[in-house]
């Protein structure tokens, strides 16, 4: 019989946890926009389900679709289905987005790829910009790692040659990647947006609020970009949600680096006892036990959110 | 100080008669004439759109070509203030569907021949211009030409084109037997939404019968169909996308998209990247697949319509679209999303035949029995939904009892070069490949 083995176990991975309970928290931002038990949820979330716990949990969401390209992954991801309001579409992305209804209600669609951003990726979110509801959120996320020799040469000649590509032309460090595939994906979801837009009166115009921008790595290094369409009408409501005003969304090109210190717990018992670090004596504090001081400031900016993973017991 | 004179820069008429004349073909000028006699039967039609009582009848031959219909005529003081002038004269805001740029009668008849006769009635006058062009050119400074005014009205209201003394080539082209014919099934194509609500067009005595476009409906098959009401500048502009599974393959010729503006076809057939077709390889591993003939039932509709002719996304010789246009680009968007609909309709279709071959006849094929069952629907008559075809069947196949036990191998290899191998062998899928180089690799080393 076919089996299925997913490459990682997706729940123990701190960066991402982090960034999953940030999204969420950016999420819950956006009730003055769209009562956030409203919306559905469309995710990837393979046979751990993490991220469909998590928004049930905070958000109140009762409708979710979990898109597995993986036609023998079935039989697992029927049985791992943590809540009755979880229905799995077997499908890839790009068979099963035109599928969904767009349209008809907001929607988060979480796009959670292992890939490098590619075509296939792109035609997937034109797919859910150019129909999705207003008040709907894309978040993607994929590798932004540095690829080397053929697969570096493979993967920029998929956006043309250096004419037609963005900055940076000529990508080398690792950073440059990131940014790289940020201004591929901005770049298509405008494109979009504009497209979307053209010929339809001013009112029915949205744009695309962008509020996350985060670059994280458990591993390969990984992009993760989300943001909301607004329609011009609700511009006000949109300004009322605040999003901003939490310290790890960023609207703009400069990533938000989600990188978890490698600590003790009692090291980290320590450090949270100091938070929030009212004072200016926290990194002090942190050097004195011989803590660096990058890690205590990389500390203070997750430390609210990254999860702490311990033995609970044997299997 | 300095002392300045004017250097004459006017244009001489036969400069003027080239330049417009340059740029158009003999069939677009006929096309020009027929066109203004749809506009003049859409400005005099009843409120309920019916075309039945009008016509435009034309005439081809080596000595002559001629075009008549009744489809209100031209007032005097239309005629005598703008419907001559080269270019749209100021102040002159026609109720016009089709002809915007004020240019199309003139530049057809120069295009045609040297002399031209314009005789055109309404229910209460009537006015006949007669010009000989080579006479006309020779009154320099003159750009005028002469009205006839005191004769009765014809007995129908209607306008008569007629244009002797053709061009050379022209004259050679309309004694070619199958040039008028190819005339007709080109307006035909191009007026077939008009033609649908009664309005006749006679070439060389031949009218004209629109060919429906059909699509698929019914049986689980849905067609889409979307209606949008966009502007462009002030103008409202009312676009309907009407897509889906055509009623056979064949011909291949004829999958692609249909652009219409009001009424007339922009663009046939279109597989291109104009009209939302990927250019990248025909898996779509680059996002939208480019065409391939096993998308040879596609077929899309897209109708712009608008009061005003200038709102519509073509450009001035209204036989191509204007790709940079507004109310195009939202079209586009649209385009797009529903030919992804459409290719992975074809490739679960694969799928599901795959799935009955191998198990030998006993897998169901729902798509197969909807495409089969599904009956035929006349494009125009498509309410509203969204693409779909019955859901393939995910079971497991039956296993086979007899037969040795099978197995899978997966590989990957170069997109490149696979396409290469598909060519060379006349493979169709990377399947067939995999199977041809796994046969060959035992034929080789085994046996």
């Amino acid at each position: 019989m076919a089996t299925f083995r997913p490459k990682l176990d997706y729940s123990i991975r701190p960066a991402k946890a982090t960034v999953r309970r940030m999204i969420v928290e950016a999420l819950a931002r956006l009730d003055p926009l769209v009562p956030v038990d409203r919306y559905r949820y469309v995710g990837m979330g393979s046979i751990f389900f993490r991220d469909f716990q998590i928004i049930h949990r905070r958000l109140g969401i009762s409708s979710m679709i979990t898109l597995e390209g993986n036609a023998q992954a079935e039989t697992r991801v029927r049985f791992n289905l943590p809540l009755a309001c979880i229905s799995p579409v077997m499908e890839y992305t790009d068979k099963a987005l035109p599928k969904i209804r767009l349209e008809e209600s907001p929607h988060i669609i979480w796009l959670d790829y292992e890939s490098r951003v590619n075509q296939r990726l792109l035609s997937d979110v034109e797919e859910v910009i150019s129909r999705c509801d207003p008040g709907s959120v894309l978040i993607v996320t994929s590798n932004a790692d540095r690829p080397y020799d053929e697969e570096r040469e493979r993967w920029l000649s998929e956006f043309g040659d250096k004419s037609e590509r963005p900055e940076p032309k000529e990508p080398r460090e690792r950073a440059d990647y990131a940014l790289l595939s940020y201004r591929l994906l901005r770049e298509r979801i405008g494109a979009t947006v504009r497209s979307r837009n053209a010929g339809l009166p001013n009112d029915l115009h949205v744009s695309f609020r962008q509020m996350l921008h985060m670059v994280h790595s458990d591993g390969a290094q990984m992009l993760t970009v989300g943001g909301v369409l607004v329609a011009t009408a609700d511009d006000a409501r949109w300004q009322e949600c605040g999003v901003e005003d939490l310290e790890f969304t960023r609207a703009g090109e400069e990533a938000c680096e989600i990188k978890i210190p490698p600590l003790t717990r009692r090291e980290v018992q320590y450090l949270l006892a100091r938070m929030p670090d009212a004072e200016g004596t926290f990194e002090d504090a942190a050097v004195r036990i011989g803590i660096p001081e990058r890690d205590a400031r990389q500390f203070a900016s997750i430390y609210r959110y990254a999860p702490l993973f311990v033995e609970a017991e044997d299997w | 100080m300095a002392k300045q004179l004017k250097a004459d820069a006017s244009a001489t008429k036969a400069f003027f008669v080239n330049m417009l004349v340059r740029d158009i073909g003999v069939d677009a000028a006929i096309l020009d004439l027929v066109d203004n006699a749809v506009d003049a039967a859409y400005e005099h039609a009843a409120d309920d759109g019916n075309l039945e009582k009008f016509r435009v009848d034309v005439q081809l031959s080596a000595d002559r070509f001629k075009i008549g219909d009744n489809c209100g005529g031209i007032e005097i003081d239309t005629a005598r203030r703008y419907a001559f002038r080269f270019g749209r004269a100021p102040g002159f805001e026609p109720n016009s569907r089709i002809g915007e740029f004020g240019i199309g009668m003139k530049r057809a008849v120069f295009r045609l021949g040297r002399e031209f006769r314009v005789d055109s009635s309404t229910t209460n006058s009537r006015f006949i211009v007669d010009v000989d062009v080579a006479e006309w050119r020779e009154q320099e400074g003159d750009w005028t030409f002469p009205m006839d005014v005191g004769v009765a009205p014809a007995d129908e209201p209607g306008t008569e084109i007629e244009v002797r003394q053709l061009h050379e080539g022209v004259a050679e082209m309309f004694s070619q037997d199958d040039y008028p014919r190819g005339i007709l099934s080109e307006v035909t194509e191009r007026h077939s939404e008009t033609i649908r609500k009664g309005f006749q067009i006679i070439v060389n005595d031949q009218p004209a019968d629109p060919r429906l476009h059909e699509l698929l409906d019914g049986a689980g098959i849905t067609p889409e169909h979307q209606e949008v009401e966009l502007s462009s500048g002030d103008h409202p502009v009312t676009l309907r996308i009407v897509a889906g599974i055509g009623p056979d393959r064949r011909p291949v010729a004829e999958s692609g998209w249909y652009v219409y503006c009001n009424g007339r076809l922009a663009l046939k057939a279109d597989r291109t990247a104009l009209t939302g077709w990927g250019t990248g390889d025909a898996d779509g591993s680059s996002g939208i697949p480019a065409w391939h003939p096993q998308y040879a039932r596609f077929r899309g509709f897209v109708f712009f319509t608008s009061t005003h002719a200038g709102a519509l996304p073509w450009t001035t010789t209204k036989t191509e679209i204007d790709e940079s246009s507004d109310v195009y680009r939202n079209a586009l968007g649209r385009m797009r999303s529903i030919i992804r609909k459409f290719t992975n309709y074809t490739n679960e279709l694969t799928q599901e035949r795959e799935r009955f071959e191998e198990s030998d006849g006993k897998a169901p094929r729902h798509i197969q029995v909807a495409l089969d069952q599904a009956p035929r629907r006349p494009v125009s008559d498509v309410v509203s939904g969204q693409f779909s075809v019955p859901d393939r069947d995910r079971s497991t196949p039956p296993s086979t009892p007899t037969g040795p036990k099978m197995t899978n191998i997966q590989f990957k290899a170069q997109a490149s070069r696979v396409n290469d191998v598909k060519k060379a062998l006349r493979l169709g899928t990377n399947r067939q490949v995999g199977e041809t180089a796994f046969e060959r690799l035992y034929e080789n080393e085994i046996k």
